[in-house]
């Protein structure tokens, strides 16, 4: 059953057209890895997604979708005390109340930090807590109005590789878990190779699309990435 | 202090203390104090045709806060340029305007002075906008810190923006009477940067600013009417201390962990 449908999708920041033309459909339950360059258009694309971007071409739905967002980067005032109950209130968009959370609220919150082994954080500042915390409390917060869809752009930009690895291992156990479609943007061509049912090649065209066996090969690489990329396959347990 | 100077105290005090703790989070500290001043022409002209300042100030703050609102989504002009542009030439212009004799209580305000009619409006007034912050508390939050996650609420967030920046203009007419326009935007100010020292949390560091407006502000005028100083300038200098001691606090507090 399709899921999302992206018909002649063209998107102009500024003059430049930032994406040109794009086209593709994804299936309920599939996971989908976009990747290309610096500056190919994938957040811009991801961000028509979510409707925050005016665009030309068709958006189509064909189920309400409930968006799970996990962003690139999360700026925020460091030395503002904010902590991880109160974010996960203040961004919930069913009303659980800010001031005086009822008890069922705030186990809720603590179920999904235990998702993705964050539950001591709950009482922390955003702040205080380290680079790849932060980045589990906002896989949490994602999933944690049970979204039909995620979207993840980038999410281990600022995380180092053992780190990465336990994010995407997370992540891709709570997909299993709530049976999600994602969307996932990785500059890393392994976990994309593990990770995904489906890569999508983007620099402002969309270049190649398949299952990841079939398009991470040489000749689509240098395309898209230009100069000698390889994707070295390694034996996993 | 007489009962009803103290619940205006008092309904000053917590208004501009829960609304200042998003001019903190949003880092807009001098921006609120630069816009006090906005408030003067307004005061001067009131003054000159004989109506309540308290609406000059207001229909001056009101219209430089929107002509503000829009010009920075407009132009993209970052918004302490703005509000630097208009500062200086509200100030200049209400120096031009206001009358010698008023020019001391519009400067720095003298709550001694207050009639009963104004106290009531005050009040009301005060409660409103306390009221209206408890209710878009999370709202406010929400479009304070982070446009990435926000999603397709920016319509929602904006919507908050507006009505955020217009309780400003409020409360900062309010406080006018009590601690006159060159003081307000630190009333505003003071307390939560001393909570923010301090708390463990954003609703800690809410309480806590507002209970230590309250004591700054009853503090203030106490000292003011037992010394015969200006209000505004006690109000300040108490919430100057209150702040070094907060900070001390804090400094405290690191070492321990």
């Amino acid at each position: 059953m399709i899921f999302l449908e992206v018909k002649n999708l063209s998107i102009q920041v500024g003059r430049e057209k930032v994406v040109d033309n794009v086209s593709f459909s994804i299936k309920k339950g599939e996971n989908v890895a976009i990747i290309g360059p610096n500056g190919a258009g994938k957040t811009t694309m991801l961000r028509a997604l979510l409707g925050s971007t005016r665009y030309q071409g068709e958006v189509i739905w064909h189920e309400k979708p409930i968006i799970g967002y996990v962003p690139q980067k999360f700026d925020f005032d460091k030395t503002v005390p904010f902590t991880v109950e109160e974010f996960f209130l203040v961004y919930s968009r069913k009303s659980k109340g800010f001031w005086f959370p009822s008890r069922t609220a705030v186990r809720e919150i603590e179920k999904y930090l235990q998702y993705v082994k964050a539950e001591h954080l709950l009482k922390r500042n955003l702040g205080e807590i380290s680079h790849g915390e932060l980045q589990r409390v906002l896989i949490a917060q994602a999933i944690f109005e049970r979204p039909n869809i995620l979207l993840l752009d980038e999410p281990t930009a600022s995380v180092d590789v053992e780190g990465e690895r336990t994010i995407y291992y997370l992540v891709k156990e709570m997909i299993k878990d709530f049976s999600l479609t994602s969307i996932i943007i990785s500059h890393d061509l392994h976990v994309v190779h593990d990770f995904a049912d489906r890569v999508i090649c983007l620099n402002r065209k969309m270049l190649c699309e398949g299952a990841p066996d079939a398009v991470l090969n040489k000749e689509n690489l240098s395309v898209l990435y230009g100069g000698d990329v390889t994707l070295y396959k390694h034996a996993h347990k | 202090m007489d009962g009803n100077l103290l619940i205006v105290s008092v309904v000053v005090a917590v208004a501009a203390s829960f609304l200042g703790v998003f001019i903190i989070l949003r880092r807009l500290a001098l921006v609120s104090d630069v816009l006090s001043h906005v408030a003067l022409p307004g005061v001067a002209l009131a003054m000159i045709m004989g109506v309540n300042p308290f609406i000059g100030a207001f229909i001056a703050l009101g219209a430089v806060t929107i002509i503000v609102f829009f010009l920075e989504r407009r132009f993209a002009l970052s918004i302490d340029a703005i509000v630097g542009v208009a500062f200086t030439m509200a100030l200049a212009i209400g120096m031009i305007l206001l009358p010698d004799e008023h020019a001391a209580e519009a400067l720095f305000g003298d709550i001694a002075t207050i009639g009963r009619g104004e106290m009531v409006f005050g009040v009301a007034l005060g409660a409103l906008l306390i009221m209206l912050t408890f209710v878009l508390f999370k709202r406010f939050a929400h479009a304070t810190f982070s446009k990435e996650l926000s999603r397709d609420e920016t319509v929602a967030d904006q919507r908050a923006e507006f009505i955020f920046l217009i309780a400003l203009a409020l409360a900062i007419a309010l406080g006018i009477k009590v601690v006159g326009t060159l003081l307000m935007g630190a009333m505003m100010i003071l307390p939560v940067v001393a909570a923010k020292n301090i708390a463990w949390s954003l609703k800690s560091m809410t309480a806590l600013a507002i209970v230590l407006g309250i004591f700054e502000m009853v503090g203030g005028v106490s000292l003011a009417q037992a010394y015969d100083i200006v209000p505004g300038a006690a109000i300040i200098l108490i919430g100057g201390a209150v702040f070094a001691l907060s900070l001390i606090a804090r400094v405290i507090g690191r070492q321990k962990e």
